[in-house]
Parts: structure tokens; sequence; C-alpha cells
């Protein structure tokens, strides 16, 4: 009987074994993508696990503050570095202690960023159970995991925390029709490109005079001994937002009393050139507004860390990413003199074409703007051209009669009509009509960037009008 | 500590193994210890009144006369009643308790228990298991099997494990179900006849749930206990229905209250009188409240005429099944909620089901109905077909296979987790 008994406790061993396993699989398959895509911490967490191990130099820590202030592309760009923003939607610190727990356990970054929106007054509406599971439950079940749950969370509920299949069981007829198997996770090494912005209301100028005796600095202590123990160094910011009296006063304190690097973003927005109408909203930067973010931080690093480059594995993604925030930045452009000065300033491949019929009017000073980025309307006022510009070089070609040209980048065909129309590879770039035409084209990657028409009949404006196949 | 608890389940494993290395007296003080913690973690002054009745009643009955038989049932009626109809205190499984020394002691009277001892006494009083909703066992049955096998453990674990997954899977369902069409005041004749039919339903697997339950944990530690239902709802009058249903109770009332008032034994005025008694007795027991008193009634009623018009046929099996549906509607609620469903039936005002004015989504629905519909029919055959006996002629592969199975039902469709509190098993109640 005892023997008996023991082989019936081995069986139940195993088979609470292979429940545990299905429980665990059956919470990852109905855990809910609970926010939208921008603010999906769950894809920016399932994106960390998927790094390349001891690949990432530097990380991120903090809330959507960090996740919309930094662009880890331009940090790449600048210092040669891989960074990820290992961060959640509205994370309180004490989240972001146990994310830095996590993270050192797959990646030996050298420094560790920290986004000091968690210590915030603003911060105490993001405490809440919701908020505290959107970040956490993506995490892989391990003794973080648990301790997190432990510390943060009923500790009799330990074992639904953990198995939350418990909790989202009650989803399995969302799941009908979805595709349940792994799909590719987009993570953008922890960036969401923003796009919002706002007006310039706060007077920032009164809001730093006050002081608080004191904060609870437990949390972020723990995150500076965390990184003590693993040699990492640590760095404080705080990216700019419509802060309250009480986060300024708290912001203040740790500017004074602690021995912590910090830079404070809103004391040196002008610095930097950073305007709430054209760089964020309320709570964060968009994609501008990233940008001067991280070309100071890039700089701040560059000049105080002497951090060598792990690998080199992610630089095309890196510069993937740079690829579609430029696009996004060129779709916002509806200005011709915005647009061509930008046209100007970065190092890009332009395909342009001319059209001319009878009738067409071009002012004299539309088209000295055209001239300036390769045109020649001085030598060929009554010509149909095609242009191609690369590293200021211009190759040109003109006619009076409709033509087209074949371009060949890499295993690219860039055909450009006289008539305006486009394409690459077959696939159509624009709808011309009588218009001049340009496509912008990334020099590394040969993306189009940007493909835009302007309308010759009086002063230039620009057309985006969609695209077809060919 | 709510038995459908993992806690709870963590608690009867690991007294199980403790349990099988202790020699016989120390099982039995085991038991008891284990039935005290238990009963405590509900109310410390239940297992105060526990302790102090069973003690008085053991100790009185030792040389038991007729008076001191009198004496004693009337004191543990007296405190039954006293309890349930208290606001202030309320003592889980005061009924089970009551009627479990009571049988005791009239059986002591009887002659019927002999050579009793305290400690074996007290650990049927304590028996935790059935302590605070049945079956309710009487003390000669109460027999611990000395050549217990480890088969016989493991079959423990599989019954109560199958009671579990019947409260938290399909039972609880229902539950949401039936309730959600009772909290809505203006809905058709549809929802409330799927709400009356299935609430029959809704009972039934909730006691049969916890009898499971129950007898699968007494298996473990080597007690074997009788059924507490045998398809009930198969029952062709309502003279079967009570040799199906809540066996123990029904048991209990016709050896104790139907048989000493003179049974059939006295004429049919006689008889039908007793028969009223019972029921109106057996409506009190579960509740001090008019419904409980009416749907008592109710079953009274029906006994008699079924008596004497006898449908011993499918049609009796249909007519016995409407007439229980219908006096559950008065079980199930106040006299008020009770005549406003009534009035909803015999509207008969129907209309398509639409599960979004429930809140419940219709795949939701349909998982429910098919689950329903799967244990009616395991219910039905399991006369001819022992669940258990058969699962452990399977090989292994196949019986992990329905193991692993189960619990992915359960995972999915079971209603537990933080955000439920799990409802009681209704006969926890009484």
């Amino acid at each position: 009987m005892i023997k008996d008994i023991f082989k019936g406790l081995l069986k139940l061993t195993i088979f609470v074994f292979l429940v545990l396993i299905m429980a665990l699989f059956l919470s990852k398959v109905l855990r809910p993508d609970r926010l939208d895509e921008d603010n999906n911490t769950k894809d920016k967490v399932l994106g960390f696990y998927n790094l390349k191990k001891n690949s990432m130099d530097v990380i991120f820590l903090g809330s959507s503050h960090i996740y919309y202030g930094v662009n880890p592309a331009i940090i790449n760009e600048k210092t040669d570095l891989n960074s990820y923003i290992f961060s959640g939607e509205c994370q309180p610190i004490e989240v972001s202690y146990y994310f830095l727990k996590e993270a050192i356990k797959y990646q030996s970054p050298k420094l560790v960023v920290l986004d000091v929106f968690g210590l915030s007054d603003s911060i105490n509406f993001c405490k809440t159970e919701g908020i505290y599971r959107v970040n956490l439950e993506n995490l892989k079940t391990s003794e973080v995991k648990i301790e997190a749950f432990n510390n943060l969370f009923n500790k009799e509920d330990i074992l639904y925390n953990i198995f939350d299949v418990s909790l989202y069981h009650n989803r399995w007829y969302e799941l009908y029709g979805k595709d349940i198997l792994k799909k590719e996770v987009k993570h953008n090494f922890g960036y969401t490109l923003g796009k919002n912005y706002s007006l310039n209301i706060v007077n920032f100028d009164n809001l730093y005079n006050g002081e608080i005796k004191e904060v609870n600095l437990d949390y972020l202590n723990k995150i500076k001994k965390l990184c003590d123990e693993n040699n990492i160094e640590l760095l404080l910011i705080k990216t700019p937002f419509y802060l309250s009296e009480d986060d300024a006063k708290i912001f203040t304190f740790i500017q004074k009393n602690t021995k912590y690097n910090f830079i404070d973003f809103n004391l040196i927005k002008n610095d930097i050139g950073y305007v709430f109408d054209i760089d964020g909203d309320i709570w964060h930067a968009n994609m501008y507004g990233a940008t001067k973010i991280s070309e100071y931080l890039s700089t701040y690093i560059n000049e105080n860390y002497n951090i060598d480059k792990s690998s080199d594995v992610y630089d095309e993604e890196y510069h993937k990413m740079i690829i579609d925030m430029k696009k996004e930045k060129f779709k916002r452009i509806w200005d011709v003199d915005t647009l061509l000065e930008q046209i100007k300033k970065d190092d890009h491949i332009l395909f342009m074409n001319y059209n001319f019929f009878e009738g067409s009017l071009l002012s004299a000073q539309d088209k000295h703007k055209l001239n300036n980025i390769g045109y020649d309307f001085y030598n060929h006022p009554k010509e149909k051209a095609i242009i191609k510009v690369e590293d200021g070089k211009v190759e040109a070609y003109y006619s009076y009669d409709y033509f087209s040209k074949d371009f060949y980048l890499g295993d690219n065909v860039f055909k450009v009509e006289s008539n305006g129309y486009m394409w690459k590879n077959g696939v159509g770039l624009n709808i011309a009509n009588n218009y001049a035409c340009i496509s912008v084209v990334d020099k590394k990657t040969y993306e189009v960037l940007d493909s835009f028409c302007m309308d010759t009949e009086g002063s230039l404006y620009i057309h985006r009008d969609q695209l077809e196949d060919k | 500590m709510s038995i459908t608890s993992i806690k709870f389940i963590v608690f009867v494993l690991f007294n199980v193994g403790v349990y099988h290395l202790c020699n016989d007296i120390l099982k039995k003080i085991l038991l008891i210890i284990i039935g005290i913690v238990f009963y405590t973690s509900f109310n410390l002054y239940g297992t105060i009144y526990l302790i102090f009745i069973s003690l008085w009643c053991y100790f009185i009955s030792k040389k038991i006369t007729k008076n001191k038989m009198i004496f004693l049932n009337i004191l543990i009626l007296s405190t039954l009643v006293f309890f349930k109809t208290s606001t202030y205190l309320e003592i889980i499984g005061i009924s089970f308790i009551s009627f479990k020394i009571m049988s005791y002691v009239v059986d002591k009277y009887n002659g019927k228990i002999k050579n009793e001892n305290l400690i074996d006494y007290f650990c049927y009083v304590s028996f935790f298991p059935v302590i605070t909703a049945g079956p309710i066992i009487r003390y000669n049955d109460f027999v611990y099997k000395t050549d217990i096998s480890y088969s016989d453990i493991k079959s423990g674990f599989i019954l109560f494990m199958m009671g579990l997954f019947e409260k938290m899977v399909i039972v609880l369902r229902i539950n949401e179900i039936v309730s959600s069409i009772y909290s809505i005041k203006e809905l058709s004749s549809s929802y409330y006849f799927l709400a009356v039919i299935f609430y029959s339903f809704q009972i039934y697997f909730d006691f049969d749930a916890y009898s499971n339950m129950a007898i699968g944990i007494s298996k473990m530690f080597g007690y074997d206990l009788k059924p507490n239902f045998n398809t009930p709802y198969l029952a062709r009058n309502f003279s079967d229905f009570y040799r199906r249903w809540h066996i123990s109770l029904s048991s209990w009332f016709k050896d104790y209250v139907y048989i000493p008032l003179g049974g059939n034994r006295k004429g049919k005025i006689n008889k039908y009188a007793n028969i009223l008694i019972v029921s109106l007795l057996s409506g009190l027991w579960h509740g001090f409240s008019f419904s409980c008193l009416i749907w008592g009634l109710l079953h009274g009623v029906f006994q008699i005429i079924n008596d004497k018009m006898r449908i011993n046929n499918f049609m009796g099996v249909i007519t016995t099944f409407l007439l229980v549906t219908f006096s559950w509607i008065f079980f199930r609620n106040g006299i008020d909620v009770a005549l406003f469903v009534l009035k909803k039936l015999f509207e008969l005002n129907f209309t398509k089901i639409d599960t979004n004015i429930l809140n419940i989504n219709p795949m939701d629905f349909n998982i429910t109905v098919i689950f329903l519909f799967g244990m009616i029919i395991l219910d039905f055959f399991r006369n001819k077909y022992n669940v258990l006996m058969w699962l452990n002629k399977r090989n292994i592969f196949v019986r992990w296979f329905i193991y692993i199975l189960l619990v992915f039902c359960f995972m999915i469709f079971g209603k537990y987790g933080i955000n439920y509190s799990a409802s009681d098993f209704i006969y926890q109640t009484f």
C-alpha cells in the first residue's frame, strides 16, 4: 500500500506538472491584447525576449513617457549603440524595478536610463490593479514575476496571478476565428512613434519654485543597487510633459537630494528646441520631440560614458525604424517650401520629372525653388524632363515628347515617365497628371520615403494621391 | 475554507497522506482534529456548539431511556430552530449535524448501537466531508474499511474531482443563466420556462456534485458512504422520487418520522396525514420560510395525488419531473417572486431567446447547454455504467487523455478565479 501510494504520488506530480504547463500555455493564448497598438505593452515585452542575448548596450526603463520620448534608432545612429525601451504603459517605479531585474537576466547593458515619471505625483492614478497587470502579465513566468505579483498583489491570489488563465478563460469565445498561433511581434525596440501635439499652455517657470521634504525613493535605491551589483551605470531622465507643481517638487528633490545623474528635459526644453506646439502632447513627445530628446541624449552618452557596442546584428532594423520615421515625417509636410528644404537637407536619392505642356504656368519664384533641388528651367524651359539626383550629382534627360527612363538601384528598377508616373519594381508610386513629381529614396535600403506631385498651374501645391499597381 | 478552493484540495491530499501513515487509533484522532480544524474555518461558534451538543448527547444517551431520548431530541430540535431563525448566529450545516446526532440518539434508544466509544462517536459526528452539507450518515453505516487499497484512494480522489468539475463547470454556468433571468423583470415566458427547467438541474447537479465530493473524500479516508442520488428525474412517481432524491434525508424522515407516526399501517387518512407532516417538516428543514413550507406542502399534496393516480410509465416520469420542477419555483424564491414567475409562465408569451439580453455570450450559452445535456445523459446511464469502473479498465494513455481533457474543459469553461466568489453549494445553507 505504501509503495502504491508513492507510485500514486509520483503519477500525481507528473500530472500536476502537465496541468501547469497547460495552464501556462492557455494563459498566454487567452491573455488579451489590452491596449491600442501604440501602447501595446505586450509586444514591447515579448519583443524584448526575442532579442539576441547580451546584445543590448543600453536599456531604457519607465512608462509611456520613455517609449514615446526616446527613439532607439536615433540612439543607434548617433552613438552606434544598441538599446531597447523595456517599459510599459503608466508604469510605476516599483514595476520598473522588476522589469530591470528581468532585463538583466537576458541582457548585459552598460547603461540603464530611467524616466522618473514612475516617481512623480501624477503616477498615483496609475497605481491600479489593471496597470500592474498590464505591465507584469506578459513577463515570462519566473522568480521575478512571482516576486512582483507577491509584493504588489494579494499574496493569497498568487496562483491566479501567475496562471492568469483563471482571469481570462472567459475570453475563449473571443478567440474564435482568430489566429492563435505565434504571430510576428513588431517591437520597434520598445519605441512608439508618436504623432500628437498640443498647445504650449503650461507656465513652467513657477512650477519649480517649491520644495518638498521627502520622497519615497526606496525603489529607486533598489534599482541603483541592482545596477551597482551588475556594473551598470544609471542615468535618470524626465521627458517633457505637462507636469504638476507636486511633480516638479519631486523632481527638484531628486535633483538636489540624490547623487544620481538626472536630466530633467522640462528644464532644458528650450535648449533642445522642444516646443509643445510641434514636439509633443501633454504627456508624450511625438516623433519630432523624440528626435530632439534622443539626439541630446546621444550626445550626452557619447560625452559621458565609454560604452563598447555589443553587436551589429540589429543595425539594419534600427535603420528601418529611421526609414519609417522619415516616411511619417514626410507624410506630414504639405508646405512646398518646407518639403523642398527637407529634401535638400537630407541626403537621399531623388527621382524627378517635369511634364511641360503649352499653357502650363510656373512662376519665376517656383522655378527657382525647383532649380535648387536639381531642375534646370533656365536651359530647358519648354522640355519634358526626367532627373535623378544622388550625392549632389544630377543626371538629367530632356525631350519635347513623352519619354521614360529606367534607373537601377541594387536589385530595384525605378521607372520614371516624363508625364510624372513613377514605378518601383512595377509598383506605382503616384498618380501623375501634368505635374512635376518627386520620389525620395533612401540611399541605403532603396526604400521610397515619399512620393508626391506638385501642381504647376499657379503656385505650387502638393498632391499625394493613391498608388496603383502596373 | 471553501471546498472548491485549491487550499482545500491541498488540505485533503496532505491529510490523506498523513492519515494512511497512522495506526487505527491515530487515524481516528487525526480525523477528529481535521474535522474540528475544517469546521472551525467556517465559524468558531459552530465548533463550540458541535462539541457541546455531541458530548452532551453522547453521555446522556449512554444510559438512554425514553424520556432522555425525547429530551435530547427536543433539545437538538430547539437549538436547530433557534439557530435557523437567528439572524445573529449562523451555524453552517446545523441541519445535517442535528439530524445525525438525533439518529444516533434514537438508534441508541432502539438498541441498534452497541459497544460505542467516544472516539468513534466523535469521529462520526465531526467527519469533515459530510459535516456541512451531508449526506446524513447513520452511526452504524460509518464503518472504516480496514482493507483500504491504493485503488480506493485513487477512485475517491477521482470522484471528488468529478464532483468539483460538476460544480465549477456545469452548475455555476447554469446558475449564471438562471440568476440572470431572475434579475431582469420584463422577459417573455420563454425565459422563465428556461430558468425553471434549468434550475431543476442546477439544484440537482449542485447537490450531486457536493455529494460526489463528500463521498469521494470519505472513500480516500476509508469510509464507503452510500450514494445520495439515483437519477431522481427518472422517477416514475413521487414515492419513487424520494427513493432517488437526497436519499439520506428521505430515508431519515422515513425511519425517524414517517414510520414512528405509523407510516401506511393505520389506514389511508393516517398515511396521507403522515405524508403531509413529513413533507412539511422536510420543507421547514430546508428553511424556516413560507416559501419552503409551500414547497414541502406541494410535495406532500403531489405525493398523495400520485398515490391515488399512479402513472408508472414514461408519462409518469414526465409528470413527476414537471411537478417537481414546478415546486422548485417556490423552493428557490420567496412567495412574491414565485407568484411573479408563475404569472409569467402562464402568460404563454413565447419569444426567441436572445442571450445578449441576459449579458451572456451566445457561444458561452451554447457551451452550457452542451455540458448540461452531456451531464443529463451521463446521469441517466449512471446505473448501468459506473464511470469510475469504466475509466479504471482503460489503459493509462486513454485515462490520462480523458483527465487532461477534463482539466482543459475546467480551465476554459469553469467558473472560477479571483473575480468569482464561488457561490456556496445550495445545500450548504441548510
